[in-house]
């Protein structure tokens, strides 16, 4: 016997407009937006040890598939997250190449239902590059070796998926 | 005329301080004085229920999704000071699957990481400028997620074939 079904009308609710109410109207003069752009890009945060210790976050999950404690979909994750922290923060910390790597690192992340060895040496070609970014403190767009490495990883990736198909 | 912004509270669930401090600075320089701080959703969770901010900014919080369960809580658990609160979620995911489990959790507006102060002022000025009405259904409460209708959509749900009542 099925269960009556319960109807889920929705309710369409308007809250009260506080934000509007208290910060009122004109907007923001935008020589107070590129103060605060200004602000942000002049940030002496060391992303040093912090991309450092993202990536050897990543290492542990790449150790943890490897011995088969973390498999499917999981691992997938374990490996997302660190790789979205270097994306959102090496722009911010003035590291852009870190934060391109990681993008790409992340869309194709995206595509993979398991971390097998193929996808695997990739995340590791991945931690390596974001190794060296770091190390060799390739602030900005990293020149000519920032160049290389996204068109080495880039093509690592889209070789994968031809080999897929 | 201008936002008189030093009139709102904000809190700042950041995983990563560094990124809080970050924060802090834009929204120090966009006017805003009362900044409250957190680094998890207990913490985060029980400064909102203290301090009522009028804004809230929050970070995905680890792979345990941590973030939308905050947002998930300030919604609907009966101890929430403001389930309309409007929230930001801060993240680097823009895959499909994650905006959508962020949509669904009632995020009022998603700031993509890295982002930029003109990013993060036209969250703020469209929050208050124009606040989408809430849904409340039996699974449900947060901001309207219909950004755009699916023609191929037929189900006895529909919310367009049928009007909504409104309450003030």
């Amino acid at each position: 016997m099925t269960e009556p079904q319960r109807s889920n009308r929705a309710e369409l609710i308007s809250p009260q407009k506080k934000l509007k109410e208290k910060a009122g109207s004109g907007g923001l003069d935008r020589k107070i937006i590129a103060k605060a752009q200004t602000q942000l890009e002049s940030n002496t945060i060391d992303f040093k040890p912090i991309g450092l210790h993202l990536i050897r976050v990543i290492d542990e999950a790449i150790r943890d598939i490897k011995s088969g404690k973390l498999q499917g979909k999981p691992a997938i994750t374990r490996l997302l997250y660190p790789a979205m922290e270097l994306k959102a923060q090496g722009t911010m910390f003035h590291y852009p190449l870190v934060t391109d790597i990681s993008n790409t690192l992340i869309n194709f992340l995206e595509t993979v239902t398991e971390a097998n060895d193929d996808v695997i040496d990739l995340v590791v070609g991945f931690k390596m590059a974001g190794q060296a970014i770091l190390s060799k403190s390739l602030t900005g767009d990293g020149g000519a070796v920032g160049k290389e490495l996204r068109t080495a990883l880039t093509d690592a990736y889209t070789r994968f998926h031809k080999d897929k198909k | 005329m201008a936002y008189k912004f030093q009139n709102i509270s904000v809190l700042v669930i950041e995983s990563s301080r560094a990124l809080f401090t970050v924060a802090k600075d834009v929204l120090t320089t966009f006017g805003i004085k009362e900044i409250h701080s957190a680094y998890d959703i207990k913490k985060g969770f029980e400064i909102f229920r203290r301090e009522k901010p009028d804004l809230i900014m929050t970070d995905w919080l680890g792979d345990k999704n941590d973030g939308l369960t905050f947002i998930k809580q300030l919604r609907t658990d009966n101890r929430s000071p403001d389930p309309f609160v409007p929230v930001i979620l801060m993240t680097g995911f823009t895959h499909e699957d994650k905006v959508i489990a962020a949509r669904d959790v009632g995020i009022s507006e998603l700031l993509v990481k890295p982002y930029t102060a003109l990013s993060l002022y036209n969250k703020i000025e469209s929050l208050i400028e124009n606040p989408r009405a809430f849904v409340r259904t039996r699974n449900f409460l947060g901001p309207d997620r219909r950004h755009k209708r699916i023609a191929s959509f037929s189900g006895p749900e529909k919310r367009v074939m049928e009007p909504l009542p409104v309450r003030r």
